[in-house]
């Protein structure tokens, strides 16, 4: 009872109420530990739809998430013509596309239309489930071929490059692809904001659970940032940029010694932060103004090449003189640009030139880049023979370990029965080129998620074995993890993961 | 009826001049009664200990689900008296040196996401969200001859257990960023669900017994990266507690409360960082006791009682040996008015300075002291019937009363000048 004061509650705590309320505790811890749930379980059981960033048009077959195995939401394709090269932002880890819609604004008002300005949710977008570059490769190579595609066929925009802004874990994730995929002339430039490309210190090699990919990917001095680094920071037909904070204490995830971690050698590195007095954080760095606009005026640099058919691109032709053999480029006017010390070649950091003679023995890593067009070719690798050619065979493969489950990274050794073929793999499932990753014997390949590993070597002259396949299955948990969440969509999937449990070697 | 009791009680009416005489001395003024047991206490303020902020407490951390194991030790030997003066525990009927000893654990399970982001949601959509949950365990004990002294009114001097449970959510606001000045704001309500163990003839309690509805806002800001500025306003409205403990020793009315509190952390690397803090807590207007029972157990009482209570522990003699020897008072009872009384408030200012070990990502280990520095806790002047036969009430007592100062007792009364330790542990599930 009130008196003289009224009060909110007036609930005299009777032994039925304290009943009662012991009940609502229970109760509100249920309801308490539901809205922990993953976002994708917890609306659907309460009969309501997961929101999505669900701006892409109708008419656009939503590429599917290599993650989830889902139609990737997100934004682009809403009208105003193509006349610039289109961009796609890749967003970070657990969030989604809609991550970019304050930097699309200021590209809106610097004049890009939706047509030319792309997002798509390639992860989970929750923070249960960390993402993995690696067990994402194909996303991004999924959401540039649909975006290429769907330019090509409803707009009639050939559109053979886009421009490509990753943050965060979307910067390594794209390099990773580029380097995968062989696809470096698919990418006129590349802008990195934020990107963990010399680690982050909030990953460590030990980490436990569901995220153990990812920070198996980018603890400092990992060997997955070491391989993907390796060989040129910058390489192909790709222009790059790299945006952070550069201060050691703006963006958390960079502190001292780290607040150089985003910069790439041989990139336009931008440290905005130290450089301009702010203060962006990790977020919101590409969502400000000025940070934007250096991106856009960076964008703006160079040719536009909406409109030039892919065919037209340059290639590298080898040719076989009274001199020798020689590699040059097969358009008029387009360059070389060739390396032979088992790196890659790249536009900032290697010499033009018209053609280069090859010496016997030495391998080549080259691409085609055409200067007026900008358009470039995927990288090739020429390796001349040292003395006589040989004849008949293709050269065979082994990898050891063969796949497996396993709890622990793997250091995968490839090795070829000609001495001087040299070999090629990607971990991404993707078909293989001589462009693609080049093996390093002294160099095992590091293996740090569940993936598909495929090699081929290829011998002087360019014959090559046949393809070999294996697949490796790292971090249980990941797996029991996405088996988990998968169910909701396919409840015949078994419930628990039933993989061999094997020690690392 | 009433006439009956009249005629029982008329042949000891005789009796009743002297005490009225005796109890109307110059000691009326100095509660001689010695029934105020100043026995504390229970978990002072155990809200404002729930609710001090720590570094980051309201800035916009990763959407993911934390769990938090809250430690927090203390042993009262000091607290507030109605004026602010610092009283030992217990006196002046027993000596100084006992103490309310109590630890809370308390368990927090956090959430934070956005169930509403990439949809349409005005407001929500770009707003993150959070739920809290606090649980608490207690235990609760009064030492020595604290506890013997709680034993004259059969009352329990302690109690362990389950404690209120807190269920609390709110929404975060936008990051403002001024150069190298970011902040954010917080609202949020929390609800105090009285569930607690709660037993009447207890000197402490875990639970309260009243319910709370906490609205609050609190801000987030941070400095060159390093400075971090934690804050809240929140103003507690509180319930009636019909089933006061401890012999009506807890109001019956509680007053509201308003809460300031503010901390400022210091980033030294990515794995250390110092905090100091000010706690504030104030009632606004006075806590109300209408069921006040409180009494000793064993009645009637010798006159000994009387004489031993007042000239041993206030230290000079107020009651001549004459009137302790006095034969018209080989017996008496007490028996108290139930109400209304009414204290003046309570008012707890704290610091507090901590140090923070963060492991990796996803754990924190911190400890922290917490140190009164100002407080006024609760008193209030009771009236005490005096007779000499039982039932000893208004007509029995002829009306002869007589005054005592009794100190209210548990969170919503006392608050304790004794510092406190606090370790906690806080994890953040998912990180790597």
């Amino acid at each position: 009872m009130s008196r003289g004061r009224p009060t909110p509650f007036q609930v005299p705590v009777k032994a039925s109420v304290k009943v009662v309320g012991k009940s609502l505790w229970l109760l509100g811890l249920v309801a308490l530990l539901g809205a922990c749930a993953p976002r994708e379980r917890l609306l659907p059981a309460l009969g309501l739809e997961v929101p999505r960033v669900d701006e892409l048009p109708q008419d656009f077959e939503a590429p599917l998430s290599a993650q989830t195995g889902q139609p990737m939401d997100g934004f682009g394709g809403g009208g105003g013509g193509v006349e610039r090269t289109p961009v796609i932002f890749v967003h970070g880890n657990t969030v989604s596309a809609g991550f970019w819609k304050p930097t699309r604004e200021h590209f809106e008002d610097a004049g890009y239309s939706q047509d030319e300005l792309w997002a798509f949710s390639w992860g989970w977008n929750n923070a249960r489930y960390l993402d993995s570059a690696d067990l994402s490769v194909q996303s991004v190579q999924r959401m540039v071929d649909a975006v290429q595609g769907y330019l090509r066929e409803q707009r009639g925009v050939a559109a053979p490059q886009v421009d490509i802004i990753g943050h965060s874990l979307g910067v390594t994730l794209v390099r990773q692809w580029m380097k995968q995929a062989n696809a470096w002339h698919r990418v006129r430039r590349f802008i990195g904001v934020a990107g963990a490309n010399d680690g982050v210190w909030t990953a460590w090699a030990d980490t436990r659970g569901q995220q153990r990919p990812v920070a198996w990917e980018l603890y400092p001095g990992s060997p997955w940032l070491a391989q993907l680094n390796r060989g040129n920071e910058v390489p192909g037909g790709t222009r790059y940029m790299t945006l952070y904070d550069g201060s050691g204490w703006g963006d958390v995830l960079f502190p001292y010694p780290l607040e150089d971690s985003s910069a790439l050698e041989g990139a336009d590195n931008l440290a905005w932060n130290r450089e301009h007095g702010d203060w962006y954080g990790h977020l919101n760095l590409p969502w400000e103004e000025g940070p934007a606009q250096a991106m856009i005026d960076w964008l703006r640099e160079g040719p536009q090449v909406p409109e030039v058919d892919p065919a037209d691109a340059p290639d590298v032709a080898l040719e076989d003189g009274a001199e020798g053999p020689r590699l040059h480029a097969d358009q008029e006017g387009a360059q070389i640009y060739c390396r032979d010390d088992g790196s890659d070649p790249g536009l900032a950091n290697t010499e033009p030139r018209a053609a280069l003679p090859m010496q016997p023995g030495r391998l080549y890593s080259c691409f085609a880049h055409d200067p007026q067009t900008g358009l470039a070719s995927p990288l090739h690798r020429h390796k001349a023979w040292q003395g006589e050619p040989a004849q008949g065979q293709r050269p065979t493969l082994t990898i050891e370990p063969a796949g497996g489950a396993f709890e622990q990274p793997q250091r995968v050794r490839l090795r070829s029965d000609d001495p001087e073929a040299f070999i090629v793999y990607n971990t991404a499932g993707l078909p293989l080129s001589t462009g693609s990753p080049l093996y390093d014997p002294e160099q095992p390949i590091f293996v740090a998620a569940p993936l598909r590993l495929t090699a081929m070597a290829v011998s002087p002259g360019g014959q090559t074995s046949e393809p070999v396949t294996v697949d490796f299955d790292i971090s249980l948990e990941l797996v029991e993890a996405t088996r988990t969440l998968q169910r909701q969509f396919d409840p015949s999937r078994p419930l628990r993961y039933a993989g061999d449990r094997k020690q690392g070697n | 009826m009433i006439s009956d009791l009249f005629r029982r009680t008329r042949p000891r009416r005789r009796v009743v001049p002297k005490l009225r005489r005796l109890l109307r001395s110059r000691v009326r003024a100095r509660a001689w009664l010695a029934l105020a047991p100043a026995l504390l206490l229970a978990l002072p303020a155990q809200a404002g200990i729930v609710f001090t902020p720590h570094l980051s407490e309201y800035s916009r951390l990763p959407r993911a689900p934390f769990v938090e194991g809250t430690l927090i030790m203390t042993q009262i030997e000091e607290i507030y008296d109605r004026e602010g003066n610092e009283v030992p525990l217990g006196e002046p009927f027993v000596k100084a040196g006992d103490s309310t000893d109590a630890a809370l654990f308390l368990f927090k399970y956090l959430w934070i996401g956005n169930l509403f982001r990439d949809s349409d949601v005005p407001i929500l959509k770009t707003r993150d969200q959070f739920c809290r949950m606090i649980g608490v365990l207690g235990y609760q004990q009064n030492t020595g001859r604290i506890a013997a002294r709680t034993r004259l009114f059969g009352i329990r001097p302690g109690s362990n257990g389950l404690g209120d449970l807190f269920g609390l959510c709110g929404i975060y606001g936008h990051e403002h960023q001024w150069g190298p000045l970011k902040f954010n704001g917080l609202l949020a309500t929390t609800i105090k669900f009285p569930i607690g163990d709660y037993d009447q003839d207890a000197a402490l309690n875990i639970g309260t017994n009243y319910w709370s509805y906490i609205p609050q806002f609190a801000f987030h800001a941070e400095a060159f990266g390093r400075l971090y500025v934690d804050g809240t306003f929140a103003y507690q409205f509180n319930g009636d507690n019909d089933e006061p403990s401890f012999g009506g020793l807890t109001p019956t009315r509680i007053s509201n409360w308003r809460n300031l509190e503010i901390n400022f952390a210091w980033k030294f690397s990515e794995h250390w960082f110092a905090d100091i803090g000010y706690s504030f807590r104030e009632s606004v207007g006075r806590n109300g006791y209408d069921k006040l029972t409180v009494n000793f157990e064993d009645q009637p009482l010798a006159p000994e009682s009387a004489c031993n209570n007042t000239n041993n522990n206030l230290g000079v003699e107020v009651l001549t040996p004459e009137v302790c020897r006095n034969p018209v008072t080989q017996q008496f009872y007490l028996s108290p008015k139930p109400g209304p009384y009414e204290d003046r408030g309570i008012e707890g200012h704290m610091l507090t300075a901590g140090i923070y070990y963060v492991y990796r990502t996803s754990s924190v280990l911190q400890l922290r002291v917490a140190q009164p520095i100002r407080g006024r806790g609760s008193q209030i002047d009771a009236e005490y019937y005096v007779c000499a036969i039982e039932p000893c009430n208004e007509q029995t007592s002829g009306g002869v009363t007589t005054p005592t100062t009794l100190f209210g007792v548990q969170e919503a009364a006392a608050v304790s000048a004794s510092p406190y330790l606090e370790l906690r542990f806080v994890h953040l599930w998912w990180a790597p």
